[in-house]
């Protein structure tokens, strides 16, 4: 059957069609397009959806207590170690004077003392022990006996890791000649791992003078004088800390934490945010202190400073961080517990701030955002102890972690802010000839957005497109000096209404009609396009449009197509 | 059937002789064979030889296809601007070998598609149809009152409508908002046949110059060789709405197709049955005829089915065109046994001789319904015996689809044989011509 098919089916069609075939593609066109000339609508629903800005932006998005939608940048953190700050410059032993009477017959004569060797350093009187984490004390001492003095030092109340009190034995000063004048002798005793209890310190030097001569009224006065200096890094420290009693225990700080770009994550909505001004950011400042003693932060601010290329903190003359400036002078922020000008952390508290830094941040986020780097730099003083029995190791630190919410409150300048943006889209997939073909056929296209504005912003679009693919790196502008781009818009769409506070307190309708020639159509009928779009975002009344999680635009687009057929 | 039969045979026996016609003895409407005064059909007709004057076989075979929207000249031009000519009509072997049936370019652009839906008539939607036949009958008179045929033949029906409330979603836009597939829906089939009729003549009745009948019975033998159809089931919940807000469609499609031909004899042939009833006044040349034929229907064995809903609610084209790709995921096939209805044919018949010469034809063909739906089809027709063996004929055709059709033919009816050769045109005439049809009979009588 089949085979009888193929012989004998052939004839009957082309029977049938001998004489039909048009002699040319164009009249075969024609032929077809015989039909009675019309103009065809079609109305077709293209979407309605409702939009809002948290889909625009990254996954960090969080809620304010205002209801303000915010973007959350990851925590980062200032630590100071305090406890290695900590340290006893240039402290000085009492001066020992041991008077050796005139008329001692040569021959050995004993030399015993005792001193309160701290008695002049109150600083470290004020404190109960000490426990040394480097650092040493240099004796020196002076004879001007006609004798060699041998002795042993014994510092009572220092003792050492195994808890035995240091001591130095054998120690011997030159004999001097007896005119009055001095030898001397100086021996430095490493205090590493030393305990100290400042109030127990008690000197003794204990051992004998082989005197070569009797002594004479010269040498008797100030015979032998003992004198001490050093510097200890403190490994701990206990007692009542006070920082009137011991100044070392004021610490200047400055530490600084680079803010990384990826930690500022605006989505789709960096241009806008960079070029707009931030109204409300919340600092979510937890302040940690991990010591026994209370710690005071005076004068501390957060400031934020461009870095140089290298990651370094730009200075002033006066090798303090250059900070950014503003109309109103440097960027900084003070640090204080609420209606205070001083911020208390007690022993091993953590304590939580919040506080207003839309000034700092938005620096910190235009710098980012235009690629620069940015570090938010604290510095200040920081007072260790409040009087009571407190202790403060080398480890402990105050560490300040530094949450930042970000809400979605701008204030744009009157003229709106601008972006560009440019993407590649794929088109219907015709060739040249049924683009061209098509692009004949349609008179012309419409969009049709009915807009629920519940922004508090409104939006002015411009669209540019070229047929085909726009390179990597392209530029908007680009795309708008192409000569054969195709202009869509601009299409304006009007903000909500808005209370003082750039809340919307009213949404608004508004239609946005954009209209297409068949040729302008051309376009999106290839394989690819690529498009520049230029987009306006426009304040509200006052300029401020704060964007809560409720604001949404309900948007629903329709397409209405003409198309030309018959008529040939 | 019988409400139109029984009034025919009561007419026919209580009715005085019908009034003399234009027909004189020795004319040559009075000379001819009261077998070729049967004035032979384009339409389906299982008596067509049954009346044959001799024994003898007879080979013919017939076509005819016609739309209501695309004519000649748009066809080839369809098929000149997908494939760069129209001769691959006359090469066709890669399209049945599964080859690619276009190979040339293809020019067949947007605007031509939208072009050609412009072209279908408002308010009819797409429609059209096809038959063919060929085949072999044997058979001839025992008597003056009885014959007999053998017939062997293959046939196939194809019809498609795509509804008026489909079509106008793309040939008028969207204003009206409410479309539907309605009752959109296509079939083909394909069969081998074996048939035996008899006809059994009786009169002439109350006088010599009464009325003779004609009661002609037989049966086909069906193999059904290839099916497909497919058709909108949904019914009533059917609905396509389209508003500039929303897009709502609620559309199921049954697709049933044998997805071989099946050239086994496996007893799922059926038996189809025809019925003829024709009285005739030979003296005055008047005859009346009633048919009804193709009564039966046909069990198809192995058919697959699918059932394919599309139900969208949506705002968004996109999700449309979602729905859309998924639709083929949600075909559900089922592989049976299915029984269709064969085209009834209904036909009534009035002939007369106008003068010496010619004779008038009219019949009128019933609409069909189901799956092979075909409308109320009127053929006039005229047969002109200048020479009487060489008749000549010619007609119109009312109804059907394409509208107007016209008809001609010629023959060679002899007493050792005969020879047919028709055509139609439907719509217009040549390249115009939205519909087609042409028959070829040769008869050799023993």
């Amino acid at each position: 059957m089949r085979d009888a098919w193929k012989v004998a089916g052939p004839l009957v069609p082309w029977l049938l069609m001998v004489g039909c075939e048009p002699a040319t593609i164009t009249e075969a066109h024609d032929q077809l397009a015989r039909g009675p000339a019309r103009q065809l609508e079609y109305a077709i629903p293209i979407t309605q959806d409702t939009f809002t800005v948290a889909e625009f932006l990254g996954d960090d998005t969080t809620t304010t207590a205002d209801g303000l939608l915010a973007v959350t940048i990851a925590p980062e953190t200032l630590g100071v170690a305090l406890g290695r700050r900590l340290r006893f410059d240039n402290l000085a032993f009492a001066r020992l004077k041991v008077n050796v009477p005139a008329g001692i017959p040569p021959g050995n004569a004993n030399v015993n003392a005792n001193y309160a060797a701290l008695s002049n350093e109150a600083r470290i009187l004020a404190v109960d022990t000490v426990v040394v984490d480097s650092g040493g004390i240099t004796i020196t001492t002076m004879n001007r006996l006609p004798g060699v003095l041998t002795y042993t030092l014994t510092l009572n109340g220092f003792r050492d890791s195994n808890n035995v009190v240091v001591s130095r034995s054998g120690l011997t000063v030159p004999a001097a000649p007896g005119n009055g004048t001095y030898t001397s002798a100086s021996v430095t005793i490493n205090l590493r791992r030393v305990k100290i209890i400042p109030n127990s310190v008690n000197v003794n030097v204990s051992g004998t003078v082989n005197l070569t001569t009797t002594t004479t009224a010269t040498t008797a006065d100030s015979s032998i004088i003992q004198s001490g200096t050093g510097t200890i890094v403190v490994e701990r420290l206990s007692g009542t800390l006070n920082p009137a009693a011991t100044p070392e225990l004021v610490i200047a700080v400055e530490e600084s934490d680079e803010i990384p770009a990826s930690s500022v994550d605006f989505g789709q909505l960096e241009d806008p945010v960079k070029n707009s001004t931030l109204n409300d950011v919340r600092l979510n400042l937890t302040v940690r202190n991990t010591s026994g003693a209370a710690f005071v932060l005076s004068n501390f601010t957060l400031g934020v400073v461009k870095l140089t290329a290298g990651g370094a903190i730009p200075r002033d003359g006066s090798n303090r961080p250059a900070y950014e400036t503003d109309g109103s002078g440097q960027i900084t922020m003070p640090v204080t517990d609420p209606g205070l000008t001083t911020l208390t952390i007690g022993k091993g508290q953590t304590k939580s701030l919040s506080l207003q830094s839309a000034r700092l941040i938005d620096r910190v986020v235009d710098l980012v955002l235009s690629n620069q780097r940015a570090a938010v730099v604290g510095e200040g003083t920081v007072r260790v102890g409040d009087g009571t029995q407190s202790t403060i190791s080398r480890a402990d630190s105050v560490s300040l972690a530094m949450g930042l919410t970000v809400a979605l409150d701008f204030t744009v300048p009157p003229a709106g802010v601008a972006f560009d943006t440019v993407a590649n889209g794929d088109g219907m997939g015709l060739d040249s000839t049924k683009a061209n073909d098509l692009a004949g056929t349609l008179d012309s296209a419409a969009a049709r957005l009915i807009v629920t504005n519940g922004m508090p912003f409104g939006v002015e679009v411009l669209v540019a497109a070229v047929p085909d693919t726009l390179r990597a790196g392209a530029r908007a502008d680009t795309v708008f000096s192409r000569s054969n781009r195709v202009e869509i818009g601009p299409a304006q769409l009007g903000p909500a209404a808005v209370d003082a506070q750039g809340r919307v307190t009213a949404a608004v309708l508004d239609t946005v009609n954009v209209r297409l020639t068949g040729q302008q159509a051309r376009v999106f009928f290839g394989e690819y396009f690529g498009s520049g779009t230029r987009i306006r975002l426009l304040p509200a009344t006052g300029n401020r449009g704060a964007i809560r999680t409720t604001d949404r635009v309900i948007l629903s687009a329709r397409a209405i197509v003409w198309v030309r057929v018959g008529g040939r | 059937m019988r409400r139109f039969t029984l009034p025919l045979i009561a007419l026919a026996l209580v009715a005085p002789p019908v009034a003399a016609q234009a027909v004189p003895e020795g004319s040559q409407a009075a000379r001819v064979e009261a077998a070729y005064r049967r004035t032979p059909t384009f339409r389906f007709d299982p008596f067509r030889h049954a009346m044959i004057p001799h024994w003898g076989f007879v080979i013919s075979t017939g076509v005819m296809a016609e739309n209501n929207s695309l004519n000649l000249t748009d066809l080839g031009s369809i098929i000149t601007l997908r494939c760069g000519s129209t001769s691959l009509l006359l090469n066709p072997t890669d399209a049945f070998g599964g080859g690619e049936i276009c190979p040339g370019p293809n020019n067949l652009l947007p605007s031509d598609i939208l072009n050609a839906v412009n072209l279908v008539p408002q308010g009819r939607g797409l429609t059209g149809l096809a038959q063919g036949e060929g085949g072999l009958y044997l058979g001839g008179p025992f008597g003056g009152h009885f014959g007999l045929g053998l017939s062997a033949q293959g046939r196939a029906y194809g019809t498609f409508q795509l509804d008026e409330s489909f079509v106008r979603l793309v040939r008028d836009g969207t204003s009206a908002q409410d479309f539907s597939l309605g009752s959109s829906k296509g079939a083909v089939l394909a069969a081998v046949e074996g048939g035996a009729h008899t006809v059994l003549r009786f009169g002439p009745l109350g006088s010599e110059d009464g009325v003779h009948l004609n009661l002609g019975v037989g049966g086909r033998y069906i193999k059904p060789l290839n099916f497909a159809r497919a058709r909108s089931t949904v019914g009533s919940g059917d609905v396509i709405r389209i508003t500039a807000d929303s897009i709502i469609v609620d559309a199921e499609v049954e697709v049933a197709n044998t997805p071989s031909v099946d050239s086994t004899f496996n007893g799922k042939a059926s038996i189809a049955a025809d019925i003829l009833l024709r009285l005739t006044w030979p003296t005055s040349g008047l005859a009346l005829e009633a048919m009804v034929a193709n009564l039966g229907t046909v069990t198809i064995h192995h058919v697959e089915v699918e059932t394919r809903r599309l139900r969208v609610r949506t705002n968004d084209i996109a999700e449309l065109s979602d729905s859309l790709n998924s639709f083929d995921s949600l075909a559900v096939t089922d592989t049976m046994d299915l029984r269709i209805t064969l085209p009834r044919v209904v036909r009534f018949t009035a002939s007369a001789w106008a003068n010496r010469i010619l004779q008038v034809d009219v019949s009128t063909t019933l609409p069909i319904k189901g799956d092979f739906e075909a409308p109320l089809a009127v053929d006039v027709g005229t047969t002109w015996r200048f020479i009487r063996v060489i008749p000549l004929r010619a007609g119109v055709v009312l109804g059907g689809h394409q509208g107007i059709g016209f008809t001609g033919g010629l023959a060679i009816e002899g007493r050792t044989g005969f020879f047919q050769l028709a055509g139609q045109s439907f719509g217009g005439f040549m390249r115009r011509a939205t519909g087609v049809g042409g028959r070829l009979e040769m008869g050799f009588f023993f």
